[in-house]
């Protein structure tokens, strides 16, 4: 008992994986907030102290306030709910935080304008700004670019075909364009590549040009908040849902009937079965895309569904992840697109 | 900003996965694990002076960690968080690994806090009643009643682990 007991144990624990990438900078975060509050706290009491002395309340707004050396407390800390419009992006002790996505770059020069690639540094981040092509240099170096840009945008502006997935560390979807996630396949280290990464339930589109190797790393560090996904987020209202099939994108069904919409809307968003953090479906797996359409011009949320029998799970553009139960998805969608 | 102290940081990257495990394991989850670990080292940067060099940092967080969540029993129990869902655990499921460990963590997620803290202790610390008494600060006795009460709650025959303690 106590060595199965201890077995199972071992076996839960090894499973953890730390999901903060900056545990040092958290905790002195944490430490600065604990020392804020101590001192707030000091000076409150100190000043309710002279004013019951004095017999007048006096509140010192100030007091209570960040302090002004503590570079969180001048940047928003990104929110842990699915953003629908374009991410504020940040950069806060070498980490870019776009809505709820963080990218660990330390040492890393940050540009927050357009400039020639030839005259851009090694290993610069681009926030909302990209590199101008053209001039004199034949080896384009490292960089990389954040934008943050609506889910509804990025959608529209997506690929025609269905695209490929990626799951980031922690459990949340990335859409990334066909033939560009080859990127991080096996090859060799120093060959650059290029590979371009939406994250649209976090507003974010991330671009990296880098040698291979080093791209797998930084793609490895990207960590997600919320940390762990929940059931497929699809908001309620769609008036037109296409089901396109694996690879070409071409459509084999359309619904327009509000009930039937209805219906797939409450099965997708029903399933509770999470896939555990840390598992990735191969791939290659045939996938097929819903997308679900809103009157609201240019609304759009796509779900993307692998319902191979060995590996069955669904993500939503708007976030979440679940498993797809194998005898779920084939009777629904042929009942709901018959 | 806040500078750390000599040593502190090299600790926390070399131990905070570590901590992160035994946290997650008090807590019976990911998130609040995560969140008990850093609490934990805020109270090592606080005391850094009297463990480093020459003290245990590392057994002073895990003690930290281990009554805070002791504690949650009592007074922060509105921060637990229920189990909703046992996932299954059939052997031919490709998730079949991963799914183990998210089944010991669902159920110990659904112990009380006092039952799993002591269960984590004496089963995968591997500490005796007694010391796991002088760790908790309380009575053998307290820490018995516990254990026992944890075990069959996981050993019960509807229990999520039934299949898995065999």
């Amino acid at each position: 008992m106590s060595d199965r007991m201890k077995e199972l144990l071992d076996r839960a624990a090894g499973e953890v994986r730390p999901r903060e990438p900056d545990p040092v900078g958290a905790v002195l975060g944490r430490v600065r907030v604990a020392r804020r509050r101590r001192i707030a706290g000091a000076a409150v009491a100190a000043v309710a102290a002279c004013a019951v002395a004095v017999g007048a309340v006096v509140v010192g707004p100030a007091l209570t306030g960040p302090a002004p050396d503590d570079p969180a407390a001048t940047t928003p800390a990104p929110t842990g709910t699915p953003v629908t419009g374009p991410a504020t992006v940040t950069v806060e002790n070498g980490v870019v935080r776009a809505g709820g996505l963080r990218l660990p770059l330390p040492g890393w020069t940050v540009a927050t304008g357009d400039q020639a690639i030839c005259d851009t540094v090694d290993h610069t981040v681009f926030i909302d700004a990209a590199p101008v092509p053209g001039g004199p240099c034949n080896d384009p170096t490292p960089y990389i670019t954040v934008r943050g840009v609506g889910a509804d945008t990025m959608l529209r502006k997506g690929p025609p075909e269905v695209p490929q997935q990626l799951i980031l560390a922690g459990g949340q979807p990335a859409f990334v364009e066909r033939g560009m996630i080859g990127a991080l396949d096996p090859g060799p280290d120093s060959e650059s590549r290029l590979l371009v990464m939406r994250v649209p339930w976090s507003g974010v589109s991330i671009t990296f040009s880098m040698p291979r190797g080093e791209l797998r790393e930084l793609v490895a560090a990207i960590r997600t908040e919320p940390l762990a996904p929940g059931p497929l987020v699809v908001p309620p209202g769609a008036t037109r849902v296409t089901i396109a099939g694996s690879g070409t994108g071409m459509s084999v069904g359309t619904i327009v009937d509000p009930a039937r919409i209805g219906e797939l809307r409450a099965a997708l968003t029903g399933i509770r079965e999470q896939v555990p953090a840390g598992f990735e479906c191969p791939r290659n797996l045939p996938r097929q895309l819903v997308t679900f359409q809103y009157p609201d011009p240019g609304t759009v949320v796509m779900v993307l569904v692998s319902a191979a029998a060995e590996c069955g799970e669904a993500t939503s553009s708007h976030g979440g992840r679940v498993k797809l139960p194998a005898d779920l998805w084939a009777p629904l969608s042929a009942k709901v697109t018959r | 900003v806040t500078a750390a102290p000599d040593g502190f940081a090299e600790f926390v990257t070399a131990r905070y996965a570590a901590l992160v495990r035994h946290g997650v394991l008090l807590t019976g989850d990911h998130g609040l694990g995560e969140d008990l670990t850093q609490d934990a080292l805020v109270k090592t940067h606080r005391a850094w002076s009297r463990l480093h060099p020459g003290g245990a940092p590392e057994a002073y967080t895990r003690q930290v960690m281990t009554r805070a969540a002791w504690r949650a029993g009592r007074r922060l129990w509105r921060r637990e968080r229920p189990t909703v869902a046992v996932p299954d655990t059939a052997g031919s499921d490709p998730y079949d690994s991963l799914d183990t460990a998210a089944a010991v963590l669902a159920a110990l997620r659904a112990l009380p806090a006092q039952q799993r803290v002591v269960l984590v202790l004496r089963y995968w610390g591997g500490l005796s009643e007694r010391e796991i008494a002088a760790e908790l600060n309380c009575s053998v006795g307290t820490v018995k009643s516990r254990a026992g009460r944890g075990i069959a709650a996981l050993r019960r025959p509807d229990g999520p682990l039934v299949a898995l303690l065999g």
